[in-house]
């Protein structure tokens, strides 16, 4: 049988190895646990990112189809680039037809502008898609309102003074023909 | 003499010695006490030190709401319970015992016991149960309330109160049939 002494001496060493042991078994932990968030971390990364960019992109596939660019933008949308903006693109709705020219013109088309905004800096959203519905008679009408929204960009403060060189492409669908132009371009060339 | 909760607390505060006081207060009765388990006072001794070790690696396990004492003898009957368990202990034959003893356990004894009549009696206890010979070592040997002995035990009061009616029974049984007078 021990002493006191010597017992106390094996409490002790006894404590002793198994508080080493215990840091030991944290470092370790600790260390896997950094190790598997870092994997983790590196895993996410390789594999999000071709899913969330690009054209196949995760983050595109949430994006507006055309058909839904309907629901989202209409031609009689008054929308805000920036919601502190001083100024916000307005596009009236006065390109409507009425229900009798739809029907003596028998042609409904339709424009759908998307406005690629990444080059220009500033406030605005990276893309804009404006759909308007129209008859042919009223055509007229609609270039005015590309017009409108075409001036309502132009004013648009920031972007003048973000980027002179930025263009801001139209893509104008036109009876299934894209046809794209520079702000500055004279729209009504487009109709020709 | 300081009692263990100062000396612990002394202890977690800084002051190394505080342990060794500790240790002087409780050591031999600690192993004592798990000896009537084990019946095996190298068990005894190892289980002790660690409800010693228990106290310097886990500090926060102790609230100091319960005295120090009843705190190492409740990890005390866990460790021994445990080891009981883990070597399926028989219930052992108190004559086998004392023929087996050695020199180390019957010194240990004699510190402890020191009138013969203690002695007689411990023995007797030997051949009680566990439980009977639990509760009237915490209650008889150790001087600790029915409230300390509850919590080393983990029964109810009234558990222990009927342990202890039944094991005095049983212990004079046990006395009177070895010639002893019971008076009580």
């Amino acid at each position: 049988m021990k002493d006191n002494f010597a017992f106390t001496q094996s409490v002790f060493e006894k404590s002793e190895a198994i508080l080493e042991k215990r840091k030991k078994r944290i470092k370790v932990i600790k260390s896997a646990l950094t190790t598997s968030f870092c994997v983790l971390f590196l895993t996410l990364a390789i594999f999000l990112s071709p899913l969330t960019q690009g054209k196949g992109g995760l983050l595109n596939k949430f994006a507006p189809t055309k058909e839904e660019a309907n629901d989202f933008y209409y031609s009689d949308a008054t929308f805000d680039a920036d919601s502190d903006s001083k100024t916000s693109i307005e596009v009236s709705s006065t390109t409507r037809p009425k229900e009798d020219s739809d029907a003596e013109s028998g042609a409904v088309i339709q424009y759908y502008f998307v406005f690629d905004m990444s080059k220009t800096g500033g406030n605005l959203p990276d893309r804009i898609e404006i759909k308007i519905s129209g008859a042919t008679s009223s055509l007229y009408t609609e270039k005015e309102q590309i017009g409108n929204i075409i001036d309502a960009l132009e004013k648009y403060s920031a972007l003048e003074a973000k980027s002179e060189k930025a263009t801001v492409c139209v893509k104008f669908l036109y009876r299934d023909k894209s046809v794209i132009f520079n702000v500055g371009d004279e729209f009504l060339e487009i109709f020709k | 003499m300081s009692n263990g909760e100062g000396s612990y607390r002394r202890f977690l505060e800084g002051e190394k010695n505080a342990f060794s006081e500790i240790i002087e207060l409780y050591r031999k009765n600690l192993i004592f006490f798990i000896n009537r388990y084990l019946n095996n006072l190298s068990e005894a001794e190892e289980i002790a030190e660690d409800c010693f070790v228990e106290l310097i690696v886990h500090p926060r396990r102790y609230n100091f709401k319960t005295s120090l004492k009843t705190y190492l003898f409740t990890i005390a009957r866990n460790k021994a319970v445990d080891l009981i368990r883990k070597k399926k202990f028989t219930v052992f034959n108190a004559e086998e015992v004392l023929l087996n003893a050695s020199d180390d356990l019957i010194e240990f004894e004699e510190d402890i016991l020191k009138r013969e009549s203690e002695k007689a009696l411990h023995n007797a206890m030997n051949k009680l149960q566990y439980d009977y010979r639990s509760a009237l070592h915490l209650i008889y040997f150790e001087d600790m309330s029915y409230n300390e002995a509850c919590v080393v035990m983990k029964k109810t009061k009234k558990q222990i109160e009927n342990l202890v009616y039944r094991a005095k029974i049983a212990l004079r049984a046990i006395l009177e049939k070895e010639g002893f007078k019971y008076e009580g």
